[in-house]
């Protein structure tokens, strides 16, 4: 595959519920060395655009390839099997699992025991299960929870489950990683460790970076791009500064200006 | 990575060979009686673990698990009486069949709320229990058939003695059970039941794990109801009616749904509690269902999960004594 060609390409993505329209021929691309950051005001349509990769959603109309593949193809739980693996706003842990236990389901598609084996637990199956426990690790290293592991995920301060819920998403290895909103309910502090963490996992592990904002902190620090949503039309497309500076998006944000205030 | 809760050299091994060892010596202390309610309790144990695999690990509710005993303890009670084929076949043919019914319940299950999936699995039971009662030429209906005797070799088993077959299949589906919790299969189960979504994300495929929880659950049972055909030496409807299904699920919801020690515990409660206040036999529903509202009311985590609860402010000396009694998933293995 060509490193220059886009990893994941959305063509004219549509899609309503009823008489709402969600999204509206919305084209994008997220490439494979990037952060790319997707911002807009509430209902714009970023965690639908999400639930349209990850297959929650078929939408009308459009195509999406992702490596090649045409992702619409795909079954929800096939999704991560090609390599995209994501976060959700409302955070969905495992709770009553342990935090180790959590990641461990991160990468139920990277192991090969069948019900029999686990039944059975043999040789193999154990040696599988020791492997995939340090591999689960690793990734919790990679967040800053591997001291957590033993505990159950309820217990976890909530912008640790953030963490947790990231290390379970980067656990398969994928090469594209939905965050939907990881900052959100964080305070400042946690935030800029989020940003640590999230450059961290985008330079070590090699993984395209496709993630939601709310607060501006976020998006702007750390993405290299930004795509602009607004009532489910793609507005704005650029860098931080280009983003900041156009006047559709400043509009979107704080509404129309008035005549005279505008010259 | 998490500091040791107990010392080193009680590792699995050693308590698995406890367990073992202790199951072989209390029934030589017990007369005979006793030691036949002992062997009821490790019956129920085997059909309520099932129920829990299903629905206290993976979610799924399950309100019709004596159905799946019944058709284990008919396949045995026919095969061997018409066909005289042996015991030991008709254990894992009951359970097989029992565990592909559960799978074809299962398949449904994908596209149904959990309300749904309850009135489903009702549905089985009683369809079953209706079977037993009206195909009269093969269960003979409400006069049930007698089992024969189960022989291995030249030595013919007693009820007294078919104690160490039961206690033997408990250990090994105990054993399993605990491997499946802890494994990929069960992590699984668990993850369907506490996010659907997130399970999915993460690769999971809802339908099969779902269906595969229903037949495991269904096998569980399957083999209960042979093991109570081979200790009963005799089947009749009356063993599988809708309040037995309900009884296996009481059993989980007193001692722990979603543990491995709660249903064993809440199986030796509701066989011992109603031999010890048999005077006030007439009251045995009114007493399991009052436990049963009481427990999901003021303790929905069961005995076990009080246990825990209470263990976990405690020195961790205590807690050494009071552990192996409710332990969690992560410190199972």
């Amino acid at each position: 595959m060509n490193a220059d060609q886009p990893l994941l390409t959305l063509t004219d993505i549509s899609i309503s519920f009823g008489g709402l329209r969600a999204l509206h021929n919305v084209s994008l691309e997220v490439r494979r060395d990037e952060i790319l950051g997707l911002i807009g005001p509430n209902g714009a349509g970023k965690t639908t655009l999400f639930n349209v990769i990850t297959r929650l959603y078929h939408p009308d109309s459009g195509a999406a390839s992702f490596s090649g593949r045409d992702i619409f193809r795909l079954r929800p739980h096939e999704v991560i099997t090609c390599g995209i693996s994501r976060t959700f706003q409302n955070l969905l842990l495992f709770n009553e699992m342990s935090v180790l236990d959590n990641v461990l389901v991160g990468l139920h598609t990277r192991m090969r025991s069948g019900p029999l084996a686990c039944a059975l637990m043999g040789r193999r199956a154990r040696s599988e299960e020791r492997g995939m426990r340090q591999r689960a690790l690793g990734a919790l290293e990679i967040v800053g929870l591997a001291g957590a592991a033993a505990q159950p995920a309820r217990n976890l301060p909530f912008g640790h489950q953030r963490l947790l819920e990231l290390a379970r998403a980067l656990a398969s290895r994928p090469t594209l990683l939905l965050l939907d909103e990881p900052g959100a309910g964080m305070s400042t502090q946690e935030l800029d460790g989020l940003i640590r963490v999230i450059r961290r996992i985008h330079e070590q592990e090699q993984v395209a970076v496709f993630l939601i904002g709310h607060t501006m902190r976020l998006v702007l620090g750390i993405s290299h791009r930004i795509v602009v949503l607004d009532h489910g039309v793609k507005i704005a497309e650029g860098s931080a500064q280009e983003i900041q500076n156009n006047p559709e998006v400043i509009q979107a944000y704080l509404g129309k200006s008035e005549p005279h205030a505008a010259s | 990575m998490s500091p040791r809760r107990w010392p080193p050299w009680l590792t699995p091994a050693i308590r698995w060979g406890l367990l073992a060892l202790s199951l072989a010596l209390i029934p030589l202390l017990l007369p005979q009686y006793p030691r036949f309610v002992l062997s009821l309790s490790l019956v129920n144990a085997i059909a309520a673990l099932g129920v829990n695999l299903s629905m206290g690990y993976a979610g799924q509710v399950s309100i019709g698990h004596a159905g799946f005993a019944a058709i284990g303890a008919y396949t045995s009670a026919v095969l061997m009486g018409r066909l005289d084929i042996p015991f030991w076949v008709t254990l894992p043919a009951g359970a097989a069949l029992a565990g592909l019914l559960g799978f074809l319940i299962g398949l449904p299950a994908l596209r149904l709320s959990p309300l749904y999936i309850a009135m489903v699995t009702f549905g089985f039971g009683q369809a079953i229990s209706y079977l037993s009662l009206n195909w009269i030429s093969l269960t003979n209906g409400p006069n049930g058939l007698t089992v024969p005797p189960i022989t291995l070799g030249s030595y013919a088993f007693s009820p007294h003695s078919f104690y160490y077959v039961i206690a033997a299949v408990f250990v090994v589906l105990l054993w399993v059970a605990r491997n499946l919790v802890g494994s990929r299969l069960g992590r699984a189960f668990i993850a369907i039941r506490e996010s659907e979504l997130a399970a999915q994300a993460m690769g999971v495929h809802l339908a099969k794990y779902k269906t595969i929880a229903f037949a495991v659950g269904a096998f569980y049972g399957g083999v209960s109801g042979s093991l109570y055909a081979g200790l009963s030496e005799f089947v009749n409807p009356d063993a599988f009616v809708f309040l037995v299904s309900v009884l296996y699920l009481t059993m989980n919801v007193v001692g722990g749904l979603g543990t491995l020690t709660g249903p064993v515990l809440g199986a030796l409660i509701f066989t011992v509690l109603p031999e010890i206040l048999r005077p006030f036999a007439e009251y045995k529903e009114f007493l399991s269902g009052g436990l049963l509202l009481a427990f999901l009311i003021f303790s929905p985590r069961g005995i076990v999960g009080m246990l825990r609860q209470a263990a976990e402010g405690m020195s961790p000396r205590l807690k050494l004594y009071l552990l192996p009694l409710a332990p969690s998933t992560t410190d199972e293995r």
